[in-house]
């Protein structure tokens, strides 16, 4: 069963979504499905759309709804670069629209546990909502970026790529023709020597231990565009005992990132988050999960960790 | 000016969403519009944008009808169930629901990319008062052959190689198999039915106002294949405001086409 529904933000907006229910047998647990960036509600090739209608297949009440400015729902973004408005979304943007769709359906369907699963900046949303709305009891964050999208911030500081570059440098030292190339005054020395302090830079950032809970400074991460407000937001909600999976794809950009400066420093390192994290890798799919069988390995990924952790939390 | 979201069944029974944009009494004409949408991943980049225009028509005293195709949005059906004909005939059902919002109503037509190709076919019917066409696909069968880039780059992602070219893919399309694009599928039906649809002339039969807008740098180049002899029409040639494709810049409002658009239905439709 589907209805149109809508409801109002703060600011009082108007805010349209779809929700999707089963018609008999509701296990009354609500699902609300987070934008991927400016897509509106329906996400990358319907992806919400067909995810909505398996999760209400299975009992569960899920709601997708268009934030502030996207789809129907009232509102205006301003033009402007696209990657400055996924920064904003990477810092909480849509946090609080999120915080109304939760409000939403808890009293239209009389439920009480929710669930947030985003894709992409949506995953992010996720979690600055969970700090805001005690209600929520999981989250499944799907292909969310641990950086910052800024072109900008990027073109400025972007030393994970040039300690990436290291390893070609590495690679080099086997052949004669860089080697007399380096020795004869002909190689980029400045960007090796970036390479280098970059790469030093990235190993001592993963030794160094940050205090849960504590906001990672601008300047202790300077140039790997880690999202610090995501970090912050991560561990805070670990720290309250609530559980999280993470889907990633592996030809992703973003799952790269995850697994070079996020997984091992943050998860790993931390035996609290590490309690209350999950972490699922897609083979052989894109950050889209445009490919059929990925699409069915992510469905099923989601219904059983949600039937799991909702069944525990019983 | 009010707005209601609901559902419609079309003639296969299928619920198809829509959304009525419904000017306020004091300013209402008796002029409204079908918009009719891209496909593929175009429509998402581009809903916006119709979102926006549609409220401007309505602020403008015209009552608008967005809707869904099945298969896509927030219809019913999955994608690969649909064609040319389906999308054709989901624009004849979304009609009928503006007409039984409003008997006297004159129906007009918008499209954009696929959905101005729709619309100008559709355009064809007596019912139809005029249609404005914004960036629509000539050649179907070449964009849809463009389109299956999708599918090489993925193949390129996964594999690192090209395991089949564009042409294998062809013949796959043919033999029956559907080729996944992006998530989407592009179907042996779609294909077909794309490579029998000429715009062309039935844009030069009409005989009703036809607005044609079309970005400059468009990389078919189909103004070069425009054999349009219809004095009816009016061609507006623009630079690009908005795009489908890569999103790198954000524009819900493109002020130009919305401007230059406003300004000739209010000069054409009285």
């Amino acid at each position: 069963m589907e209805d149109i529904i809508c409801f109002y933000n703060k600011k009082k907006e108007k805010l349209y979504g779809i929700l999707s229910y089963p018609e008999s047998n509701s296990n009354k647990i609500g699902v609300v499905l987070l934008n991927t960036g400016l897509n509106y509600r329906v996400a990358w090739h319907r992806l919400n759309v067909k995810l909505a209608r398996f999760l209400a297949a299975m009992g569960f009440t899920v709601l997708r709804f268009d934030t502030h400015g996207i789809g129907d729902s009232e509102g205006e973004l301003k033009e402007g670069i696209i990657t400055e408005h996924f920064n904003e979304i990477q810092k909480g943007y849509f946090a609080e629209d999120t915080v109304a769709a939760i409000e939403m359906i808890k009293q239209a369907k009389k439920i009480n546990k929710i669930i947030l699963v985003g894709l992409c900046g949506g995953a992010l949303t996720a979690f600055f909502t969970a700090l805001k709305v005690k209600c929520v009891e999981g989250i499944i964050s799907i292909a969310g970026p641990v950086t910052l999208s800024s072109a900008k911030l990027r073109e400025e500081n972007n030393h994970l790529e040039e300690a990436a570059l290291l390893s070609s440098y590495i690679f080099k030292m086997g052949s004669v023709k860089a080697w007399y190339k380096f020795l004869t005054g002909r190689s980029e020395y400045k960007k090796i020597g970036i390479s280098i302090r970059a790469s030093l830079k990235y190993l001592w950032n993963n030794i160094v231990n940050i205090e849960l809970g504590r906001k990672i400074t601008e300047q202790e991460h300077k140039g790997f565009l880690l999202n610090r407000d995501f970090i912050y937001a991560y561990q805070k909600y670990c720290v309250s005992q609530r559980k999280v999976l993470f889907i990633y794809a592996d030809r992703d950009q973003a799952t790269w990132e995850f697994n070079k400066i996020f997984r091992n420093r943050f998860i790993e390192k931390s035996n609290i988050c590490k309690k209350f994290t999950e972490i699922h890798i897609i083979k052989n799919t894109n950050h889209i999960f445009s490919s059929e069988d990925s699409q069915k390995e992510l469905f099923l990924l989601c219904s059983d960790w949600l039937t799991r952790i909702t069944q525990n939390n019983a | 000016m009010e707005e209601e979201a609901f559902f419609f069944r079309n003639n296969s029974g299928r619920k198809l969403f829509a959304f009525f944009h419904s000017p306020k009494e004091q300013i209402q004409t008796n002029q409204g519009f079908v918009f009719v949408s891209p496909t593929f991943g175009e429509k998402t980049k581009t809903y916006r944008i119709l979102v926006n225009f549609a409220r401007l028509l309505a602020a403008n005293g015209y009552s608008v009808l967005r809707f869904d195709f099945m298969g896509e949005g927030d219809s019913e059906g999955e994608f690969e169930e649909t064609d040319i004909e389906t999308r054709i005939s989901d624009t004849k059902d979304a009609i009928k629901i503006l007409k039984s919002k409003n008997e006297l109503i004159k129906i007009n037509l918008l499209g954009l990319r696929l959905g101005a190709t729709i619309a100008g076919i559709v355009s064809d019917d007596n019912i139809i008062n005029s249609v404005i066409l914004w960036e629509p696909i000539i050649d179907v069968r070449a964009y849809l052959y463009d389109y299956l880039r999708g599918n090489l780059s993925n193949q390129l992602l996964v594999h690192k190689k090209i395991i089949l070219n564009r042409e294998q893919l062809v013949n796959k399309i043919l033999s029956g198999e559907k080729i996944n694009v992006d998530g989407w599928y592009v179907t042996n039906s779609l294909w077909k039915q794309a490579t029998r649809v000429d715009i062309i002339s039935i844009l030069n039969r009409i005989d009703k106002p036809i607005l044609l807008v079309k970005f400059e740098d468009d990389s078919f180049r189909q103004q070069e294949r425009f054999e349009i002899v219809n004095k009816k029409i009016t061609y507006i040639s623009m630079k690009p405001e908005f795009t489908w494709n890569e999103w790198k810049y954000y524009n819900p409002f493109p002020q130009e086409i919305f401007q230059k658009t406003l300004i000739w239905v209010k000069n054409n439709l009285s």
